[in-house]
């Protein structure tokens, strides 16, 4: 069991698990975009940069694997300058689009952004930009707003078994996309809205019809699913407004809802509500529309 | 005097691209002895720990130290991957080696996978290198045929099978996941480490991966032992090393030189000093991304990696750009960021967005409008770049463009102030003008860049949390508002 401080907390945990880990087990919070606990660590978006004494570089904390006697440091002055350059880095060809955005509310960028990001903007040139191009009928891909975290293309290899997203061109040109433009084939494809960290990939069926702080968000599942899926309903005013796997703390999927749950139902006869979110349990289903009676 | 080649002697023999000139000229005897002989494997990684030979790729680090690290009794294939993707911009020793001396190449690799107990050897040559290909290509056939490779060698029970491979033309392959990566099928993209190579690499089993040249110099040292090896060179950094030489320079090519080497002596007698009489100006020692040189502390260091380090730059792959005093170093650091801007792979944030930032801003100044405070924020970006990626590509963008504005200011200061060349009088990116183009900067426009060290918020503010005495008086608003 090594044991070590971070930002002064000791803490002991367990071989073989890395700083990030550990830190959340403190209740340290490390910012991360590239980090999704599903897959191997990919350490490019360079957010979660820690300072670890001893070691000359400033280290990544979700690939750096704890060790005895560890002092690490994740909110000096240091780390939070090279966290503002990665944010700086981040937002210079991001679209001010915001007030439109779907994800607004719930970014991850947002969010960090208010907390290491420029109050301005230092840069100067044109914009990158690119074409449009969707996946399909139901996901909707803005690629000026994606960071690169690669995410969407790790999902889909590692767990939809399509390998229909890949990363075309290079350096600062690179694009996230399917090469034909075409529909990602699975009938789970509607996850990779959300494990995108940021509004590159968005619901079509939700876009601009309500924003996501209005909606009330209620557990529930359809007894009908083939899959058994565990959704979260998106609720304004008693109708449903959007479906979404649910997530942790840290905004990660417990598990995936397949497409059909998440584009095709609206009605809310369709879903039975559940007591709470978590995805093992279900105790005292109701019907949805009985939900206002009880 | 012109030096001696002693390790690579065999590029100035005539035909030595054939089996047959190579064995006459003592080819392939060593991994014969090796097999023959009964030499143990740890015997060969002792010599070699013993020569102190170091990785001749850039980063220098001890090449028998490296094939130790590899985990012995794994049921996994073990790999010995070449690496002669040769990438960087004034650097051209390893392409002599492939195209002139291949076998001393195969050989040095039979012997590096027989220490660490390889059976597949991989050379993943630049695209490029069309002509270095063919050469190893038929190097390998020609060995095979020989006996030298294939199933059970000299009936020592070793075996081992040599593959080549073509990049297709990306400098980061250059870098060792990258290669690794780019071998297996993949994106050339690096990998974050750990795990290491020497643990998990080619398809996740145990891989060495090594440059031209140490392999290249390793048949030469089993011969002769390390003593042999450790005659030249200096107590840290033993040996000799290839230097490419090129740019403005009375007699540019390849050289071998023993580490320890007076760089003042090299230069003068050797090089023949700059070209036309004219007086040097800057030096980049290794290659294009390492820091640049001004003549005092080229002329000063010893060719060896700790007094390079000293004098303030880094050996690195060994590519020496000359440069002389008609060269304008605004001009140069734009050609060195166009450079790394195409080969950026994409992959890490601040490498991605600021190889195209710092390129340019570079070329904003050298269109002769460039944006006010432009040399601050220059330097505040490429700290920012500094240190934080996976691989060191962002680093090599910093490194010479960085130590060119520190080392040469007023040329940029210059170059900012009259909108053209301090050294030809001309302004090179005129036609990258952007006072035409909508939604950019124009010159004039009044703004005040806040500069990273005065940049109020510090890091335990939230930006959102205003404090009351500063939030807008929102019943005066009311008020004047009707």
């Amino acid at each position: 069991m090594p044991s070590l401080v971070i930002d002064g907390k000791p803490v002991e945990v367990p071989d073989g698990v890395t700083v990030l880990w550990a830190a959340r087990k403190v209740g340290v919070e490390i910012p991360t975009y590239c980090y999704y606990p599903w897959f191997p660590p990919q350490g490019n978006c360079r957010i979660c940069l820690v300072e670890v004494e001893g070691m000359g570089k400033l280290q990544i904390a979700c690939n750096t694997p704890v060790r005895d006697g560890m002092v690490i440091n994740t909110n000096n002055e240091r780390v939070f300058k090279a966290r503002r350059g990665v944010m700086e880095f981040l937002l210079i060809h991001h679209p001010l689009d915001c007030p439109i955005c779907d994800q607004a509310g719930e970014c991850d960028l947002q969010d960090y952004g208010y907390k290491y990001g420029f109050p301005v903007g230092r840069y100067r040139h044109e914009k990158r930009t690119f074409p449009k191009t969707d996946y399909g009928e139901k996901i909707a891909k803005e690629m000026n707003r994606c960071i690169h975290c690669r995410r969407c293309v790790r999902l889909s290899e590692d767990y939809l078994g399509v390998a229909h997203i890949g990363h075309l061109n290079r350096g600062d040109k690179s694009e996230i996309g399917s090469y034909i433009e075409a529909a990602v084939p699975s009938g789970f494809a509607g996850n990779l809205i959300d494990v995108c960290p940021v509004g590159a990939l968005t619901d079509k069926k939700m876009r601009f019809s309500a924003r996501v702080w209005d909606l009330e968000h209620v557990p529930a599942h359809r007894p009908d699913c083939k899959h058994g899926c565990k959704a979260m309903l998106g609720l304004y005013r008693g109708k449903i407004y959007r479906v979404t796997a649910r997530l942790d703390e840290h905004r990660v999927m417990k598990s995936m809802i397949c497409d059909d749950c998440r584009f095709e139902h609206y009605n809310l006869d369709d879903w039975v509500i559940d007591e709470n979110d978590d995805i093992n349990t279900q105790v005292k289903p109701i019907r949805a529309t009985e939900m206002n009676d009880a | 005097m012109a030096l001696e080649k002693h390790v690579f002697g065999g590029i100035d023999i005539p035909g030595n691209t054939d089996i047959k000139v190579y064995e006459e000229h003592g080819g392939y005897k060593n991994w014969k002895n090796v097999l023959q002989n009964k030499m143990q494997p740890e015997e060969v990684i002792e010599v070699v720990k013993a020569s102190g030979l170091r990785g001749r790729g850039g980063a220098g680090f001890p090449t028998g130290l490296k094939w130790s690290f590899v985990p012995k009794g794994t049921d996994k294939p073990k790999f010995l991957l070449c690496n002669a993707d040769e990438s960087e911009p004034g650097t051209f020793k390893d392409r002599e080696i492939l195209e002139k001396d291949p076998h001393q190449l195969i050989e040095g690799m039979a012997i590096a996978a027989y220490a660490f107990g390889a059976q597949t050897a991989y050379v993943y040559l630049r695209g490029e290198f069309v002509k270095g290909w063919k050469m190893v290509e038929a190097a390998i056939a020609q060995a095979r045929e020989a006996g030298y490779l294939g199933e059970n060698i000299f009936g020592s029970g070793f075996n081992l099978e040599m593959y080549t491979h073509r990049g297709a033309g990306a400098y980061i392959c250059g870098e060792e996941t990258a290669l690794i990566e780019s071998l297996e099928g993949k994106r050339g993209m690096p990998r974050i480490k750990p795990p290491f190579p020497a643990v998990e690499g080619f398809y996740r089993n145990p891989t060495v991966v090594n440059n031209v040249e140490t392999l290249a110099a390793v048949p030469k040292i089993i011969e002769n032992g390390a003593e042999w090896y450790r005659q030249w060179g200096t107590e840290k950094s033993p040996g000799t090393k290839l230097w490419s030489v090129c740019g403005h320079v009375e007699r540019p090519g390849v050289y071998e030189v023993p580490l320890g080497y007076p760089m003042k002596k090299f230069f003068e007698e050797d090089l023949g000093g700059c070209w036309k009489g004219r007086k040097l100006k800057a030096v980049i020692p290794g290659g294009s991304s390492v820091f640049t040189m001004t003549p005092d502390e080229f002329l000063a260091c010893d060719m060896d990696y700790e007094s390079i380090v000293e004098h303030g730059s880094m050996l690195g792959s060994g590519g020496m750009i000359i440069m002389d005093e008609t060269t304008c170093m605004v001009e140069m650091a734009q050609v060195i960021a166009t450079f790394y801007h195409h080969e950026s792979c994409g992959q890490c944030t601040p490498c991605r967005e600021g190889t195209g930032w710092v390129h340019k801003m570079i070329t904003d100044i050298e269109a002769g409008q460039p944006q006010p405070g432009v040399k601050d924020l220059l330097f505040d970006v490429m700290d920012e770049m500094f240190g934080t990626t996976i691989c060191p590509l962002s680093d090599s963008i910093v490194m010479p463009i960085k130590s060119m504005m520190e080392k040469f200011p007023e040329e940029f200061d210059y170059y900012i102030r009259e909108g053209k060349s301090m050294i030809t009088g001309k302004t090179r990116m005129a036609h990258k003008r952007i006072d035409d183009k909508p939604n950019v900067y124009r010159r004039g426009e009044p703004f005040n860049y806040p500069k990273a060290e005065n940049f109020t918020t510090s890091f335990d503010t939230v930006a959102h949390e205003t404090p009351e005495h500063e939030m807008p008086d929102l019943r005066y608003f009311r008020k004047v508002n009707g």
